[in-house]
C-alpha cells in the first residue's frame, strides 16, 4: 500500500471540503465582473456554444440531420478542434440552460464561466482531501486556504478555459490514484479521472508518467520491507493495486477521451493525429523574461522556477520551502537508508506531481507557452508541502510544547502567511498575470524586472467604465488584444455601450480611440498607436500599483496636412 | 538549557518581513494624483527649451500627466541623450530620477508630491542645434533609381513626404482629411488615401535595440538611393541609425531577410563619409565633425528592400 497511515475523510471533513469550495465558489462568483476576457476565452465561448448546439440538439443542423451524422458533428465540434471538448461542452451547456433556458444566471460571462469556477471549488475540496489524507486536517485546511490564496490560480479559476479545469483534474487523479492505493474501486476512479483529465487538457497525458515512478517505488519499498514483490497468500500487495489502477488507467482513459469528443468518431486518424501534432508543434508565444524577449526556443530551463518564485505570495513559498525541504530530506532518507518505510511513495507522490509541470515547461524543445497557468497544476501539491512545512515549522518553533500550543504556533504563522496571500490575491488577482509577490517587488519590481505582466487582453474589461463614460456616440475602437468576440461579450452583458465600434485587428488608421495591453511583445503596436494618432500619452488607462496594463488612446481629430513650401 | 534561538525561527522571522516588505511596496506606489500634482507644478515653472520626462520609463500611470508638456520618455536612463533641452523636469518615482541618468546634469530643484519626486536640473554637455525629425518638414526629398531617373517626393501627409500619388494631391488630402468612420468604411478598398505606407521618408516610432525610437522613417530603394536634403547648421553631425527589430530578430524565422543598407552623408557635394548599417539589432551611433552650413544630404541605399525597415535619427549638434 502506498500510505500506511493514508487518511480517509469523515463526513464531516467533507464538511469542511464543501465549505471551502462553497466559499471558493462565492468568492470567484462575485469578483467575476473583475475579471475580463482573454482571446482564448472568446474563441472558447464560441466554440461552447456551437457545442453546447450538439449536445442538446437544439440547433436546426443537429435536429436535420441527427447527432451522429458528420454535418452534425461538424457543426457542433469542428470550430476549435485542437483542444478536446468538455469543458467547452460544461461551458455551452451551462450558458445555454442557465442564461438562455432557465434565466437563473442573467450575466452572459458567468454564466459559460460557472463550470470552471465549481471544478475550482472541488480542487480546494480535494487539496483538503489530500492534505488530510498525508498529513491531517490542519494540513489539508491551510492546503485548501493556501490554494485560494494564489493570485495567479484565483484570476485563471474564473475563465472559461481549460488551466484550471486541468488543474482540478490533475489533482483529481493524483488523489484517486493515492487512494486506489488501497482501494480497487478508487482505481476505476483513478481510470475516470485520468479519462476527465483528457477529456480537458492535453496536461493530464503527464500524469501517468509521474504516478508510474510513484508505484515502482512503492513496489520496490514493499520489496524492502517484506522481502518480496507479491503479498501474502489471500493479501493484496502495491503491485495488486497499481496494476490494477495502470490497466483501470489503460482503458477507461482513452475510452473517455474518445467517447465524450465526436470529432474523433470520424476520421479518427487523421483528427486524432492533427490534435496531437498541434500541440507538439504549437506555435511560440514571445515572453519577455527577465529583460530578454524570447521568440525562439530555447528557453530558459529556470524560467518555470524563477517565475513560481515571483508569483506565489512569499509566505506560501516560505512554507512551501519548508515542506518541500522537510519531503525531500524525508524521501532521500527512505531512499539511502536501511529502514524502508512506506512513506517514502507519498512523499515521491507530493514532490513528482509538484515537480512534474514546472519540468514539462523546463525542457528546451517544449514550446514557449510563457505563462504560469501552464504549469499550474503544481500549486495544489505546492500549498500541500506548505501546509506540511507550516507544521513542521510550529513543531520546530515550540519542540516542548503541547499539540495544543504546537498548534497555536501553527495558527499563528498561518495567519502570518495567508493575510497577506489573501490581501494580495484580492487586490491583484483580477489581475493574475500581473501580480507578482514581494520577492520580486510586486508589480512594480516586476516591470523593472522586465517581467510580462498581461496576457491577451484581459484587463480590457477595467478600461470599459471609463470608456463607456467619456467616448463619444459610435466611437471608432481600435481594441487591441481584445477579439470581436470578447468585445461582443462585453456589449451583450452591457458592460459596454453597444454603440461602441470594434474596429478590426489592424485598424489603427481607422479609429480614434485605441485600448492597448501592455506588453513588451506588442510595444511595436503601441508605437504604431504613437505614430498615428501623434501622441505617445494615454488619456486614461489601467494600473496594477502604477504600472500600466492598459493604455486608453484618443485621437485628438483629423485635418487635412499642411502644404510646406516647395510641396505639391 | 532550553534553547531560545533556533534556526526554525527564521520562518516566522521570513513571514514577518513578507508582510512588511508588501506593506512598505505598498507605499512607495505614487497615486495618480501625486504626478498630476508635480506635472502642475512643471507647468507653473515652464520655460521655452525645456523638457519634462518620467523615470522609471515603467511608470505608466505618471504618462497621464503628460499631456501639453513638451515630455519625452528615457527608457534607457544610463544613455539618456537630453542634448535637445537647455533643462529637464524629472518625475520621479520608487526611488529613481536625475541620479540614473548619465551625462553633465546639474540639479536645480528638487520637490515631493507624496511618493513622487520632481527634479529640475541644468542639462549640461553638448546642445542640438539642428534636428532633422523636427525639421522634417522643411526638407527635399527624392529617389535615384537605377537608370538614374530621380523622383521627386514632394507630397507632405502631415508626418513625412511621399514620392507617388494614387490620386491628385488636393484629393489625397481630402482623402487624409475625412473622419474615421468615412476613413473605416474605405479601408479595404483604398486604406492609405493612394500613398505607400512603406516607401517614404516620415516622422515616425519604432523599436530598435529593444527600446521605442523617436526616428525618420528611410526605407530604402532596391537598386536606386533615397536622397534626404536638409538645410542644417554647421556642428557635429550626429547619426543614430538601426533596423526595426521585427525585421531583424523580433520574429520565430531562422534568419532576418534584411539585406545590409549603405548610408552616406554628404555636405553639399562634399562626402562627409558612407556607413554600411548590417542587419543587427542595435540603435548605432555614427559622428563626423562639419563644420559649414549648408545642406546636409542622406542618402539610403539597398541591395534588397524586402524587411530594408530603417529608422535614422540625425542632428547637428555644438558646444551650449
Amino acid at each position: 500500500m502506498i500510505l500506511g497511515a493514508l487518511r480517509t475523510p469523515t463526513w464531516f471533513d467533507h464538511g469542511i471540503g464543501l465549505l471551502l469550495c462553497l466559499l471558493q465558489v462565492g468568492l470567484l462568483v462575485l469578483t467575476n465582473d473583475q475579471v475580463g476576457i482573454p482571446r482564448d476565452e472568446s474563441f472558447y465561448f464560441a466554440a461552447a456554444d456551437r457545442a453546447a448546439d450538439w449536445w442538446l440538439a437544439d440547433h436546426p443542423v443537429v435536429q436535420r440531420e441527427g447527432r451522429l451524422a458528420e454535418p452534425a458533428i461538424r457543426h457542433g465540434f469542428e470550430y476549435n478542434h485542437e483542444h478536446p471538448v468538455g469543458m467547452k461542452s460544461l461551458f455551452g451547456v451551462s450558458h445555454r440552460l442557465l442564461n438562455q433556458k432557465w434565466g437563473w444566471v442573467k450575466d452572459h460571462m458567468l454564466a459559460y464561466r460557472l463550470p470552471t469556477m465549481a471544478l475550482a471549488g472541488l480542487a480546494t475540496w480535494l487539496a483538503f482531501l489530500l492534505g488530510l489524507a498525508v498529513q491531517g486536517r490542519a494540513v489539508g485546511l491551510f492546503a485548501a486556504l493556501a490554494l485560494m490564496a494564489m493570485p495567479r490560480v484565483f484570476f485563471h479559476s474564473h475563465l472559461a478555459c481549460f488551466d484550471a479545469p486541468v488543474t482540478f483534474a490533475w489533482l483529481a487523479i493524483a488523489y484517486s490514484y493515492l487512494r486506489a492505493g488501497r482501494s480497487r474501486r478508487w482505481g476505476v476512479v483513478a481510470g475516470l479521472a485520468l479519462g476527465v483529465g483528457f477529456t480537458i487538457k492535453l496536461n493530464a497525458f503527464f500524469v501517468p508518467f509521474v504516478l508510474l515512478i510513484v508505484a515502482a517505488i512503492d513496489a520496490w519499498q514493499f520489496k524492502r520491507r517484506t522481502g518480496g514483490w507479491r503479498a501474502p497468500a489471500g493479501e493484496r500487495g502495491p503491485l495488486t493495486y497499481h496494476a490494477w489502477t495502470a490497466a483501470s488507467m489503460l482503458v477507461l482513459g482513452p475510452a473517455v477521451f474518445f467517447a465524450h469528443w465526436p470529432w474523433l468518431w470520424f476520421e479518427t486518424g487523421k483528427h486524432l493525429s492533427f490534435y496531437l501534432s498541434f500541440h507538439a508543434k504549437h506555435v511560440h508565444y514571445p515572453v519577455d523574461y527577465l529583460g530578454t524577449l524570447y521568440y525562439r526556443p530555447p528557453f530558459p530551463m529556470h524560467f518555470p522556477f524563477v517565475f513560481t518564485a515571483f508569483s506565489v505570495p512569499v509566505g506560501l513559498l516560505v512554507l512551501g520551502a519548508v515542506g518541500l525541504g522537510v519531503t525531500l530530506k524525508r524521501a532521500w532518507r527512505a531512499f539511502t537508508g536501511a529502514e524502508p518505510t512506506d512513506r517514502h511513495a507519498a512523499d515521491v507522490f507530493l514532490l513528482g506531481n509538484l515537480l512534474a509541470p514546472m519540468v514539462v515547461i523546463a525542457l528546451p524543445f517544449t514550446p514557449i507557452f510563457g505563462g504560469t497557468k501552464h504549469w499550474m497544476p503544481s500549486m495544489p501539491f505546492l500549498a500541500v508541502l506548505a501546509g506540511l512545512g507550516l507544521l513542521r515549522a510550529a513543531e520546530g518553533l515550540r519542540p516542548a510544547a503541547s499539540k495544543t500550543g504546537q498548534g497555536a504556533m501553527a495558527a499563528v504563522l498561518a495567519l502570518l502567511a495567508l493575510v497577506p496571500a489573501f490581501w494580495a490575491t484580492l487586490h491583484a488577482g483580477p489581475h493574475g498575470p500581473a501580480y507578482y509577490n514581494a520577492l520580486a517587488g510586486g508589480p512594480p519590481g516586476a516591470a523593472a524586472l522586465r517581467m510580462p505582466r498581461n496576457f491577451w487582453g484581459y484587463s480590457t474589461i477595467e478600461a470599459l467604465p471609463w470608456l463607456n463614460a467619456h467616448t463619444e456616440q459610435g466611437a471608432m475602437a481600435f481594441w487591441h488584444n481584445a477579439t470581436a468576440g470578447a468585445i461582443r461579450a462585453y456589449q451583450r452583458d452591457g458592460r459596454l455601450r453597444a454603440d461602441v465600434a470594434y474596429t478590426g485587428d489592424w485598424t489603427v488608421p481607422y479609429s480614434d480611440w485605441a485600448v492597448y495591453c501592455d506588453a513588451r511583445e506588442k510595444l511595436p503596436e503601441e508605437l504604431d498607436i504613437w505614430r498615428d494618432y501623434g501622441t505617445q500619452w494615454p488619456v486614461e488607462g489601467v494600473f496594477l500599483d502604477g504600472v500600466q496594463l492598459i493604455g486608453t488612446y484618443h485621437r485628438e481629430g483629423r485635418a487635412a496636412p499642411p502644404v510646406p513650401a516647395g510641396a505639391r | 538549557m532550553r534553547r531560545l534561538v533556533t534556526p526554525w525561527m527564521l520562518v516566522p522571522a521570513l513571514l514577518v518581513a513578507a508582510a512588511v516588505a508588501l506593506a512598505v511596496q505598498q507605499r512607495r506606489v505614487p497615486a495618480r494624483a501625486d504626478w498630476q500634482a508635480a506635472a502642475q507644478a512643471v507647468k507653473a515653472d515652464l520655460r521655452p527649451g525645456d523638457g519634462v520626462t518620467v523615470l522609471p520609463e515603467w511608470a505608466g500611470e505618471a504618462r497621464l500627466a503628460l499631456h501639453g508638456l513638451p515630455a519625452f520618455l528615457t527608457p534607457e536612463p544610463a544613455q539618456a541623450d537630453w542634448a535637445a533641452y537647455d533643462r529637464v523636469w524629472v518625475l520621479g518615482g520608487w526611488g529613481h530620477g536625475v541620479a540614473d541618468v548619465g551625462g553633465e546634469h546639474k540639479v536645480l530643484e528638487q520637490k515631493t508630491f507624496g511618493a513622487a519626486t520632481l527634479e529640475l536640473v541644468q542639462v549640461g554637455g553638448e546642445k542640438v542645434l539642428g534636428d532633422l525629425r523636427a525639421e522634417l518638414d522643411r526638407a527635399r526629398v527624392e529617389r535615384q533609381h537605377g537608370q538614374g531617373r530621380i523622383e521627386r517626393c514632394d507630397f507632405w501627409d502631415g508626418r513625412g513626404w511621399h514620392c507617388r500619388l494614387r490620386k491628385s494631391p488636393d484629393a489625397t488630402r481630402a482623402c487624409l482629411a475625412q473622419d474615421t468612420r468615412a476613413r473605416h468604411a474605405q479601408r479595404k478598398r483604398d486604406p492609405h488615401c493612394g500613398l505607400d505606407p512603406w516607401l517614404n521618408v516620415s516622422r515616425d516610432f519604432r523599436v530598435i535595440g529593444d527600446q521605442p525610437r523617436d526616428c525618420v522613417w528611410l526605407h530604402p530603394i532596391q537598386g536606386g538611393e533615397v536622397r534626404v536634403a536638409w538645410p542644417a547648421p554647421a556642428g557635429e553631425v550626429v547619426l543614430r541609425y538601426g533596423f526595426t527589430d521585427q525585421v531583424i530578430d523580433a520574429h520565430d524565422r531562422a534568419d532576418t531577410r534584411t539585406r545590409p543598407a549603405t548610408l552616406t552623408l554628404k555636405r553639399g557635394e562634399a562626402v562627409l563619409g558612407t556607413h554600411t548599417v548590417e542587419p543587427q539589432r542595435g540603435w548605432h551611433e555614427w559622428r563626423v565633425a562639419s563644420p559649414q552650413a549648408g545642406d546636409l544630404v542622406l542618402s539610403a541605399s539597398t541591395p534588397s528592400q524586402i524587411d530594408a525597415h530603417l529608422c535614422v535619427a540625425l542632428s547637428v549638434r555644438g558646444p551650449r
